[in-house]
């Protein structure tokens, strides 16, 4: 697990200056990947890789990066885990394939030059890599199925650069730091930057599940994986046998490791999941991390610890305070990739198990959006169901809503105004749910900043699901490839890496999800995660019946209390509300971002 | 004026007012103005001002700077027997429908058109002698217009960077004038920016299809690439032509297309459309890309093209020769001339 960067460049040029703004890039990552580095640049000067790693796979210099094929025609630098790479590289040597180490990136190298883009399709994990091609002058991309691994890039006529990270792209002189408009619009109403746009103008993510093949300047691109369910029938019993089944089967790659493996315990039904299934699935004597507050209602620290002796783990817990939280903040601000209004609970968890000594955790991410954990799955289908009976009604909600959005003095009124005027469809019910700012005020800020471009629509950019999904299952898509992509994701993968902690999510698994997908939404998706519960027995009866938590921070109490000075800083313009926490933090979050990383607005006072 | 043979010129105008005109006049030209007149009321003022003056002055000529006086000037005529002239620019001399109208363009002693398109729409709606019409293309005001660096308080104000290629058009947003193509553009840009990622759209102007054109960027998720800069005062104008890589405007209206030449003067290359009196004002392509207005395709091919470079054109890559091509086509200095010219010709025919 690592950091990755580089530039391809259409003409020959000089190696001293493609190799400089690389290594400038590499130093941006260096927290990624502290135990090796390494360079690559073309005879020609048409390509240049920079790699930082983290070795968790083949600890030998074999495994250095970046790599190339003997004949020097393929160069790769990757950042993730191949979890089948034990199989593919079985398969490769049956083949009469040569292979001089035992890491996943040489098995990665020569699935490549064996079946060109069609690799991907064989490779099971997170990953993001680039392969430069020396003699086609071309060179391949590729991001996990579901988007654990980030890859940003820009291009210009004549190059792309890319890197692990937005802030190496900025910082190693890639590009200007320029706010965009569709990233910044999608933070306000989101609360982080919705792929594949990005905060910056110029800049994209490369989605979850494409590969992009870039050649002399031209790009093309596909989408190789998909989000998709393909229910059978089936009983309670099967579907609980086949859900422990995947999940065991997914635990049992994710543990592939030559270091130790760890696990996040939160207190919650998908960490306690992992831990249960951990012997099953070929692990010993595992390492527990676990944070612990001070104000009881928020304080999982307990549970955790009590779990922890039940399953016989090595149990490591920290207690965060207010006070020791505002002395982590400001490293956790400098940490920041992209805003975004979460992520400081990664980030502490990490910390503390970085300290620990510990080089890979598992985390149970992805278990709600799976197994229906989260409040939308009951809400949502309640409420579009409800709007469909009554859709004679429905320019009564539109002016009802218009006027919500603009006369409510509260935000939750507000953000319900603005998804009355959208029409009953999951996608607007989901928007308005998980939204910070609704349309009107997210515009309105927005074009503060950037007067001069056009702000988004209202209800633009989230993919609608198609119809003939059940609506549990809509619910499910949306949280797969929207909060628990751009928001979870994304911030485990920056802040883990921030400690050079490499993160694993056993939930978020292409193959997994292709099995966990036969079993139809109306036993999958029952609501309290029965499903989850039915597949793994071994989950104790005391913490079936707490509160739904997950690594929640008291950030109401801090921000009332001991923070307050926080968000006095970036106060909002007239006619913005802020009557929660998280609308005040998300402004002043953008705020020390664009300052930290010299990132502009449009600027009318020249 | 004041060269032209020592006559004497008295000077109307409708939407200017005296004080903002004042110094900007030579010695012995005098000016009577109804920008002082608010709304509709102007024009009635303007009609109220000039019909007297023509009656008591008796000029030997009245030149309409605006087709729509030509009514007016057909009256005096019809009383007094002074000869006029009328200026043909463009749309509005395009579709000439009222019968009194047509009749006062009829009767006029000649027609100074911008261009020849302009001209030849006349002479095919009102079956006039082509004799009666001659050329006198639009100049522009060279001085004030340079080729210059991108300036930074542009960039900053835009948040656009130095490296980043920005196509320009300025143009009035207004409903009926549409025509203009930056439609066009908009939907030209997910292809241009295919080839040229960074390229940016900026289009200086206000008006009533501000609306329209922002739902459009819009619907195309062309939000981080193309930026409205709004009204934009003749000061920061040279500014902003300087600011772009090239200047496009494949309209479908132009009469002749002042802001082409304006764009020339700063060095730009230009892209207006073929159909109209662009393509005088670009010399038939002698000074820049002329294009089919309607196909997206090859706007975008073209600009695209320019901005990389491999446009294949004799001038449109070398800033000053554009500047100085456009100033020997169209500078005042050739102006002059070519009015001195018409002139001479109402001396000569007495």
């Amino acid at each position: 697990m690592c950091g990755i960067a580089g530039i391809v460049r259409v003409a020959e040029g000089p190696r001293d200056s493609i190799l400089e703004t690389v290594g400038r890039m590499r130093r941006c990552l260096q927290h990624r990947g502290p135990d090796d580095e390494g360079l690559f640049v073309a005879r020609d000067g048409r390509a240049a890789f920079a790699h930082t790693r983290l070795s968790i796979l083949d600890l030998s210099p074999a495994g250095h990066q970046p790599m190339s094929t003997a004949d020097g025609r393929y160069t790769i630098v990757f950042n993730g885990e191949i979890y089948n790479f034990m199989a593919l590289r079985r398969e490769l040597e049956t083949a009469g394939v040569p292979l001089t180490s035992r890491s996943d990136t040489e098995v990665i190298l020569r699935l490549y030059e064996r079946e060109g883009t069609a690799c991907v399709r064989r490779l099971r994990g997170m990953f993001a890599f680039a392969i430069w091609d020396d003699i086609e002058k071309r060179c391949f991309f590729a991001r996990d199925p579901l988007g654990i691994k980030p890859l940003y890039f820009c291009r210009s006529a004549d190059s792309l650069a890319f890197a692990s990270e937005i802030r190496a792209l900025l910082n190693g002189g890639a590009v200007e730091g320029q706010l965009g408009m569709v990233g910044l619009y999608g933070y306000l109403t989101t609360g982080t930057v919705p792929e594949p746009a990005t905060m910056l103008r110029g800049v994209q993510m490369l989605g979850a599940g494409h590969w992009l093949e870039w050649r002399e300047g031209r790009i093309r691109s596909e989408r190789y994986w998909g989000v998709s369910f393909a229910p059978e029938r089936m009983g309670r019993e099967e579907a609980a046998r086949l859900a422990r089944e995947a999940l065991v089967d997914s635990l049992r790659h994710h543990f592939v490791s030559d270091v130790p493996v760890g696990i996040f315990l939160s207190g919650g039904l998908d960490s306690t999941t992992l831990l249960a299934l951990a012997a099953e699935a070929g692990a010993r004597k595992v390492s527990t991390y676990s944070i612990a507050f001070e104000e009881p209602e928020w304080d999982e620290g307990p549970l955790a610890r009590r779990i922890a002796e039940h399953f016989g783990s090595r149990h490591h817990e920290v207690t965060i305070t207010a006070d020791i939280g505002r002395g982590w903040l400001e490293e956790f601000l400098d940490s920041v990739d992209q805003p975004t209004i979460d992520g400081f609970n990664t980030f502490c968890v990490s910390k503390v198990a970085h300290q620990s000594g510990a080089k890979v955790v598992l985390s149970g991410l992805g278990g709600d959006e799976l197994f229906a954990g989260y409040r939308s799955f009951v809400t949502l289908p309640r409420v579009v169901r409800w709007m469909r009976a009554t859709s004679l009604a429905a320019p009564l909600y539109r002016a009802a809503g218009a006027w919500l959005e603009g006369h409510s003095t509260s935000s939750k009124t507000r953000r319900m105004g603005d998804f009355l005027q959208q029409g009953a469809s999951c996608g607007a019910f989901y928007r308005s749910f998980r939204c910070v700012y609704a349309h009107a005020e997210a515009a309105g800020l927005a074009t503060r900043l950037l007067p001069y471009a056009v702000a988004p629509g209202r209800g633009s950019r989230t993919a609608n699901p198609a119809s003939d999904e059940t609506l549990r299952d809509a619910v499910s898509l949306l949280e797969l490839t929207t909060y628990m992509r751009n928001q979870l994701l994304r911030d485990s993968d920056v802040m883990s890496m921030r400690w050079g902690l490499e993160l694993r999510v056993p939930f978020v698994d292409s193959a997994l999800l292709e099995k966990v997908g036969r079993i139809p939404a109306s036993l999958r998706l029952r609501p309290g995660k029965r499903m989850l519960i039915e597949a793994v027995p071994e989950l104790p009866s005391w913490v079936l019946d707490q509160p739904k938590r997950g690594f929640t921070f008291p950030f109401e109490r801090w921000f009332e209390d001991r923070w307050r000075d926080l968000l006095r800083e970036a106060a909002p313009p007239p006619g913005v509300i802020v009557d929660t926490w998280y609308r005040g933090w998300a402004l002043a979050v953008l705020q020390h971002w664009m300052r930290r990383n010299g990132v502009v607005a449009q600027d009318d006072r020249g | 004026m004041a060269s032209l043979g020592g006559g004497r010129l008295r000077l109307l105008c409708k939407n200017d007012r005296a004080d903002s005109l004042g110094g900007a006049l030579p010695n012995g030209v005098g000016a009577v103005c109804a920008g002082d007149w608010p709304g509709v009321t102007r024009t009635v003022a303007f009609v109220g001002q000039i019909v007297p003056a023509a009656l008591r002055d008796r000029p030997d000529l009245i030149i309409c700077g605006h087709m729509n006086f030509a009514l007016a000037a057909h009256w005096v005529h019809r009383w007094r027997g002074i000869p006029y002239w009328i200026i043909a620019h463009g749309i509005e001399a395009w579709n000439l429908r009222r019968p009194g109208m047509r009749e006062a363009v009829r009767g006029s002693q000649r027609i100074l058109a911008v261009s020849r398109f302009t001209r030849d729409r006349l002479v095919e709606q009102l079956d006039l002698p082509p004799d009666r019409l001659s050329l006198l293309p639009n100049t522009f005001d060279e001085g004030g217009l340079t080729p210059g660096p991108k300036p930074e308080y542009l960039l900053r104000r835009y948040g656009i960077s130095a490296r980043q290629p920005v196509i320009l058009t300025v143009a009035r947003l207004s409903s009926p004038e549409r025509y203009k193509g930056y439609d066009k553009i908009i939907e030209a840009m997910p292809s241009i920016l295919e080839r040229v990622p960074q390229v940016h759209y900026l289009l200086v102007g206000k008006g009533d299809d501000r609306g329209r054109v922002e739902r459009r960027v819009r619907d195309m998720g062309l939000e981080d690439h193309v930026s409205l800069a709004g009204f934009v005062p003749e000061s920061e104008l040279c500014d902003h032509y300087n600011l772009c890589d090239v200047f496009a405007m494949p309209s479908k209206g132009e009469g002749f297309g002042i802001v082409f030449l304006e764009a020339l003067a700063c060095g730009k290359p230009v892209v207006a459309g073929n159909l109209d009196g662009s393509r005088d004002a670009l010399c038939d392509g002698e000074l820049g890309a002329l294009i089919d207005p309607d196909d997206v395709g090859q706007i975008a091919k073209t600009l695209a093209e320019i901005l990389l470079g491999e446009y294949r054109h004799a001038l449109i890559h070398r800033p000053q020769a554009l500047r100085d091509a456009v100033v020997a086509k169209y500078g005042y200095a050739r102006f002059e001339a070519q009015l001195r010219e018409h002139l001479g010709q109402l001396n000569a025919h007495g």
